[in-house]
């Protein structure tokens, strides 16, 4: 029975090969996810073992510097020392930069940093600094810097007490990666470091709260460490750097397990498709070899010998797809680990691969295990052919007709789930607790997945039912009447290749959607808390020339100027308290603010001030306040509240007028174009820099607002969802080849259909845009189900999460959709492709004469 | 050889006609050299055993597949020198076919296989031709009918009227009756033979029944690839006989 299975493996090898690339992607996926995960692991430990060096034993806690130099003294120990660093700031000429500044240690083995240029700092005055630190500095080996030291007192409103030491750099380190521990950027001696931090911290007194040992040669570590706990007893712990680091491997993975968890979900939704396409796949084979079945039924195969034949095809083929699967996931991996390592050099990437068991055996038992368990319907199938089949003429199958119970529990699952949904919007809508947001997204989840199952089960009535009607739109030309009559031919099959489709386009609508309302509805809340996109102020007046700066600057839209005094009022609690007034002078105030809501109530009798400012001086809407400004007039005015932010309160012009007719245009607000706000901001700051310099002793005004933020966080939801999107392509990837193989299946099985066509006089154009139209209306039908599917559960999720935010709006993502869709037919169109250029290249005589 | 009975000149005639499959040691030459005409207004049938090349030559004068060597001519056009496309638009205006089995698309209803050759033209077909037609094959109240509503012979009395909706030169039907009951077989036989005779329809018949070869003017008779001889007013006795004398021939060539 073996040798037949494989024989007609063989025989069918084409097919399996194309449903075998759906597990192939699938298991790729998983195995990817789990090396992701054992790459972060290993990164981790290369991190924590390189901070220390060669060391033996790490302790941690509180250590005094006199139970360092115990720890120096005892039994066994080489060489200890402080991983302390001290924030300093490195000025050189007109540059300066904080850095964390430790202290390069006398013994060899407890050196972390790596010398690249010159020498290590050995005497007093001296430092090594990072390469990166020297290259922003302008500083070579040889040339001196000044270290600024600065020591605050517990009163924040004092200023630091600084001291400035000079060094000479006499060597150049390697630049320390930003993972995982502050970075150490220069070293001096460790005398040096303890002076710096008598200064900066003297409250410390030379506690450490690390330090490194080395162990003499031959000593036991353990022995060692043990030896030590009594010394450090009770303040710190002592522990070998293995130890160490599998500590933090440990914190670190409750992280990446996190990641990993959320790429294997998305590969579990990719070995879903799989598993349609190959149950798709294993019954058209059944179908296929109805015949061969019923001879071997007939010549004495028991229904079991079937069951197991189909079952070790699929078996064999899962195996054989999973080990290919694991393959490519490992040469991603591999291929992506070398590209990030290239273009990031924060993160110290382990390039080298990490291969675990786990993300060996785990994909391929799941590879297996999806596979047969998709073949285990079309294995019923095949024991259900009677040997009398071999006797009857083949007869294209008549397409089954659903089962009444399938679209019972269809509509039930699809109303069912549907309500759940509306009710999980209603709980996380019914409270601002987050105990509502959580049940409400449960719900809505299982209303998700309910329905879900129930859309999928009643595929096999909508998607004829769509493609019928989609038929009528095409026109009564042959080849579109002929597939799409061939499209509905067997529903369940269609349905079947369809629903892959809807699995992964409703997914990736439901993302985009859900990402687009988050968008929107953030962005509305930025708008009114921080609605001035760019704010450049000063201390006293705004020269013209800085104006022109900003104005000039292309991405800067609408601005506005405003005058600005200082005036003082009495309030109850606070006493006399001074108010920063504003007031447009030229330009619209209400076209450069994002949100009116900010500017709301202002009037030529009101000040509207900022909510922050409200709070902390006690104001509220329609309070009175009587302002004296530098004209010592006296302005009675009454309070508006507004989601403005800062400390700057707004008036009309002529009340700023009578409170100071010379205030000076000492702010400027603009509105900036969203693409590239970043872009702009950062070019506004280096014209006012350059500006100043080029204007003697002119100050560089003070560049805020919301701008940078904004485009920020939309860059963040952005990336996240192309991420998303992208992990969920494999799946529609994955369908399409299902397309493809239901479209390649409607060519054998229509083969003499298809020559009786071309001898009547169908061109061989027509028949290959016969097979275009049916593969574009699977597709087609398949993308508008998910389409449909995926905005209302795009809506219903961003309605729960987003509950306690202001109002979401039904937003539709249409520049997304029309990408789905285009997509989607495309690749439908596509999938016809080799199909149709089969069953064009055979001459019609060809076709007819066999029998 | 030509067929000199008839005075009008032929609707398919091939010269000199040669088909060849595959190549070197199994090359099989399935048509050799074949000189044929074929009358218009005529029913013509060709005969001859299983592998005696009556398929292919049919095939190769239908235009549904390219020959080694050799002319065909219908109606006027030579088809050796025609590509794929001209091959197709002259097939679906100037060819009739009537086929053994799947003739029929069976999601459509008998009236939409009828006018397919004329829907695929981009063209009607003629309704007073059409009634004529439905009329003639006594399917006028089957029309609306699916091809698995309808009977065997009357899948295939829909698969003549469609041959005909064209009014093509020549139709060609491979084994019309193989698929049928002896009774719908005379039946559609019945029916092709009126095509000729009232209709003005030119057939010719791929058989590789005596008694279904009797109903046509005259039999072409194949073996090995060439024409073997032709029978005039045939009858089954007459085809029979023609056949055992090709079977003999045959043995004594072995022999020999």
């Amino acid at each position: 029975m073996l040798r037949l299975t494989l024989t007609q493996m063989r025989a069918s090898a084409g097919r399996l090969v194309a449903a075998g690339l759906a597990i192939v992607l699938g298991t790729a996926f998983v195995a990817a996810s789990l090396m992701a995960g054992a790459v972060m692991e290993r990164t981790t430990h290369d991190a924590v073992t390189a901070r220390y060096a060669d060391a033996d034993l790490v302790l941690s806690g509180t250590i005094s510097a006199d139970q360092l130099e115990q720890v120096r003294a005892a039994d066994g120990v080489a060489a200890a020392a402080s991983t302390q660093t001290a924030s300093v700031e490195l000025e050189h000429g007109t540059r300066s930069q904080y850095v964390g500044l430790g202290a390069s240690a006398s013994d060899e083995r407890l050196r972390s940093e790596t010398l690249t240029d010159g020498d290590l700092p050995t005497g007093t005055g001296q430092i090594a600094v990072a390469e990166d630190v020297a290259e922003r500095l302008g500083l070579s080996v040889g040339d001196e810097l000044t270290v600024v030291q600065e020591q605050w007192t517990d009163d924040p409103d004092a200023g630091p007490t600084t001291q400035e030491t000079t060094a000479q750099v006499v060597g150049l380190i390697a630049s320390p990666t930003l993972y995982l521990f502050a970075p150490t950027e220069a070293v001096v001696t460790p005398g040096d470091l303890a002076d710096i931090r008598a200064f900066t911290a003297p409250e410390e007194a030379g506690t450490s709260y690390e330090a490194m040992v080395a162990v003499q040669q031959g000593a036991d570590p353990q022995t060692v460490a043990s030896e030590l706990s009594s010394i450090t007893d009770g303040t710190a712990q002592v522990q070998t750097v293995n130890e160490v680091a599998e500590e933090q491997t440990a914190a670190i993975t409750g992280d990446s397990a996190t990641m990993v968890a959320l790429l294997l979900a998305f590969a579990a939704v990719a070995l879903i498709v799989a598993a349609l396409v190959i149950a798709n796949t294993f019954q058209v084979l059944v179908a296929q070899r109805t015949r061969t079945l019923a001879l071997l039924r007939c010549v004495g195969a028991d229904r079991r010998q079937v069951h197991t034949s189909v079952l070790t095809e699929a078996a064999i083929l899962g195996l054989v797809s999973s080990l290919v699967g694991v393959g490519l996931g490992t040469g991603l991996m591999a291929l992506g680990l070398r590209v990030l390592a290239q273009s990031t050099s924060d993160l110290p990437l382990s390039t080298d691969l990490v291969i675990t068991p786990t993300a060996v055996v785990v994909p391929l038992l799941t590879g297996l295990l999806v596979t047969v368990a998709a073949a285990l319907l079309p294995a019923r199938l095949a024991t259900r052919v009677a040997p009398l089949a071999a006797l009857r003429p083949a007869d294209a199958p008549a397409g089954a007709r659903a089962s009444k119970v399938r679209i019972v529990v269809a509509t039930v699952a699809v109303l069912g789930g549907a309500g759940l949904l509306a009710l999980g919007v209603l709980l996380a809508r019914g409270g601002d607790s987050a105990a509502n947001l959580l049940l409400g997204l449960g719900v809505g989840m299982l209303g998700g997945l309910v329905s879900l199952f129930g859309l999928l089960l009643g595929c096999v009535l909508v998607v004829p039912a769509l493609i019928r009607l989609a038929g009528r739109l095409l026109g009564r030309s042959v080849p579109a009447r002929v597939a799409v009559a061939n499209a509905v031919r067997n529903p369940r099959r269609t349905a079947a290749t369809a629903s892959a489709l809807v699995i992964g386009v409703t997914l990736v609508t439901m993302m985009s959607t859900g990402a687009l309302a988050a968008n929107r509805a953030l962005t509305s809340e930025l708008a009114s808390s921080f609605p001035v996109d760019l704010e450049v102020s000063t201390a006293t007046a705004l020269p013209d020339e800085q104006i022109q700066a900003v104005t000039g600057t292309d991405g800067v839209q609408d601005t506005v100027l405003l005058s600005r005094t200082t005036a003082s009022t009495e309030l109850a609690d606070l006493g006399e308290t001074q108010l920063d007034v504003a007031a447009a002078q030229e330009g619209d105030l209400a076209a450069v603010v994002r949100s009116t809501e900010a500017i709301a109530g202002l009037a030529e009798d009101s000040i509207v001030v900022g909510h922050q400012l409200a709070e902390s001086y006690d104001l509220h809407s329609g309070d009175q306040v009587t302002l004296t400004g530098p004209s010592d007039q006296e302005v009675p005015l009454t309070v508006a509240v507004s989601s403005l932010d800062g400390r700057t309160t707004l008036v009309a012009p002529q009340v700023l007028t009578e409170l100071d007719p010379d205030a000076p245009v000492a702010m400027l607000w603009a509105r900036v174009a969203d693409d590239d706000a970043y872009g702009t901001v950062t070019t506004v700051q280096t014209n006012l820099t350059e500006n100043a310099q080029v204007q003697a002793d002119a100050e560089t005004p003070q560049v805020s607002g919301a701008a940078v933020e904004r485009s920020a966080f939309q860059q963040v939801v952005n990336t996240m969802l192309a991420v998303v999107v992208g992990l969920l392509a494999v799946s529609v990837v994955i369908a399409l080849i299902g397309v493809a193989n239901t479209l390649s299946l409607s060519v054998i099985e229509r083969r003499r259909e298809s020559a009786m066509l071309r001898a009547l006089g169908l061109t061989r154009g027509q028949l290959r845009a016969m097979l275009g139209i049916e593969g574009l209306m699977i597709a087609g039908a398949g993308a508008l189900i998910g389409v449909v599917a995926g905005l209302v559960y795009g809506w219903a999720g961003s309605a729960i999460i987003l509950a306690g935010m202001a109002d979401v709006d039904l937003v539709v993502p249409w520049r997304d959709l029309g990408l789905v869709a285009l997509v989607a037919l495309a690749a439908g169109l596509l999938a016809s492709a080799l199909p149709a250029r089969t069953a064009a290249r055979t001459s019609p005589a060809a076709a007819l004469a066999v029998d | 050889m030509t067929t000199t009975a008839h005075t009008s000149p032929a609707a398919v005639s091939a010269r000199d006609l040669t088909k060849v499959y595959g190549s070197g040691d199994v090359a099989v030459t399935a048509l050799d050299s074949v000189d044929v005409d074929f009358a218009r207004g005529a029913f013509t049938a060709i005969m001859g055993p299983s592998g005696s090349g009556k398929s292919t030559l049919m095939h190769l004068l239908a235009g549904l597949d390219s020959a080694t060597s050799g002319r065909v001519v219908l109606g006027g056009t030579e088809l050796t020198s025609l590509s794929d496309k001209q091959l197709t638009v002259l097939r679906r205006e100037r060819i009739g076919f009537v086929f053994q089995s799947f003739n029929l698309l069976p999601m459509f209803t008998a009236a939409q296989n009828i006018a397919l050759p004329s829907q695929l033209a981009g063209t009607t077909v003629d309704s007073d031709w059409l009634d004529l037609l439905t009329s003639t094959f006594g399917l006028t109240d089957r029309l609306t009918h699916k091809p698995h509503e309808l009977s065997g012979g009357q899948q295939q009395r829909v698969a003549i009227a469609r041959a005909l909706s064209t009014r093509p030169d020549v139709v060609f039907a491979d084994e019309p009756t193989g698929n049928l009951d002896s009774r719908s077989g005379v039946e559609v036989l019945a029916f092709l033979r009126r095509s000729v005779r009232e209709l003005g329809q030119t057939i010719v018949m791929v058989t590789h029944d005596p008694a279904a070869a009797s109903y046509a003017d005259e039999v072409v008779l194949l073996a090995d690839g060439r024409i073997a001889g032709t029978i005039n007013e045939p009858t089954p006795d007459s085809v029979l006989a023609g056949l055992d004398a090709l079977r003999s021939a045959e043995t004594t060539g072995m022999a020999r």
